[in-house]
């Protein structure tokens, strides 16, 4: 290699996007399927967390109907959420798609080993022992998709300093 | 997987933007194929030696392996 060629080969830095990983779990390129999850995604989780306030605000526990009308809701728009991030991932090149879907890999498991040490530790634990029989209780398990995204986007960090 | 995408991105006077480009996919991944952290797949490898005029063999060698 000559010496311009020398400049043009420099290795640059792969440069990350720390900020859009660890808050929208992308990759902050502003394509349109990566502005169409981000957008789309947010006012679905915006429209769950208004819904579940004006919910819980009105009578808590809510009425009946209401409950009803809340889950419900919830369970149509967190599969939205999830169905938006799949198109986002069939959007993705190989390396980007890969990294997604080991960050959910990863985030599986964490997961997994988390609800294995929440068991272990139940006997200890009133709340833990007892929460499984409180049907109020069980309202929050859609809302384990709030949990389990930052969880992701930490693992999408991890991932991209490999890379 | 050792390749010589570094090289010939310079012969042809190419930032790892523009070859990201041409080849559809991002900057970071050209990047993590030339340091060698990412083996592209096989379609990849086939756009890059199709774009450099090369074959894969000529572009991509096996860890270990000293090529030709």
């Amino acid at each position: 290699m000559n010496t311009e060629h020398q400049e043009v080969a420099q290795s640059e830095p792969s440069r990350w996007p720390t900020c859009a990983m660890l808050f929208w779990g992308t990759f902050g390129t502003k394509s349109p399927a990566e502005r169409r999850y981000v957008m789309r995604s947010f006012f679905a989780a915006a429209v769950v967390m208004l819904w579940m306030v004006l919910a819980f605000s009105d009578h808590f526990p809510p009425k009946p109907a209401v409950m009803k009308i809340t889950l419900l809701a919830t369970g149509v728009l967190i599969t939205y959420i999830a169905w938006e991030l799949y198109r986002y991932l069939s959007q993705l090149d190989e390396l980007a798609r890969r990294m997604q879907l080991e960050a959910i890999a990863w985030t599986y498991l964490t997961g997994f080993v988390a609800a294995a040490w929440l068991g272990v530790l139940a006997p200890f634990s009133h709340f833990l022992m007892h929460w499984p029989y409180k049907p109020s209780l069980l309202t929050a398990i859609p809302f384990l998709y709030f949990l389990l995204e930052p969880v992701r986007a930490i693992w999408l960090y991890v991932l991209s300093r490999r890379y | 997987m050792k390749n010589r995408l570094r090289v010939l991105r310079a012969e042809h006077n190419l930032s790892q933007g523009d070859l990201a480009d041409r080849l559809e996919v991002s900057r970071q991944t050209v990047n993590a194929i030339e340091t060698e952290k990412y083996d592209p797949s096989l379609p990849l490898a086939f756009k890059i030696a199709t774009l450099f005029g090369q074959t894969i063999e000529e572009i991509f060698t096996p860890n270990g392996d000293k090529g030709k």
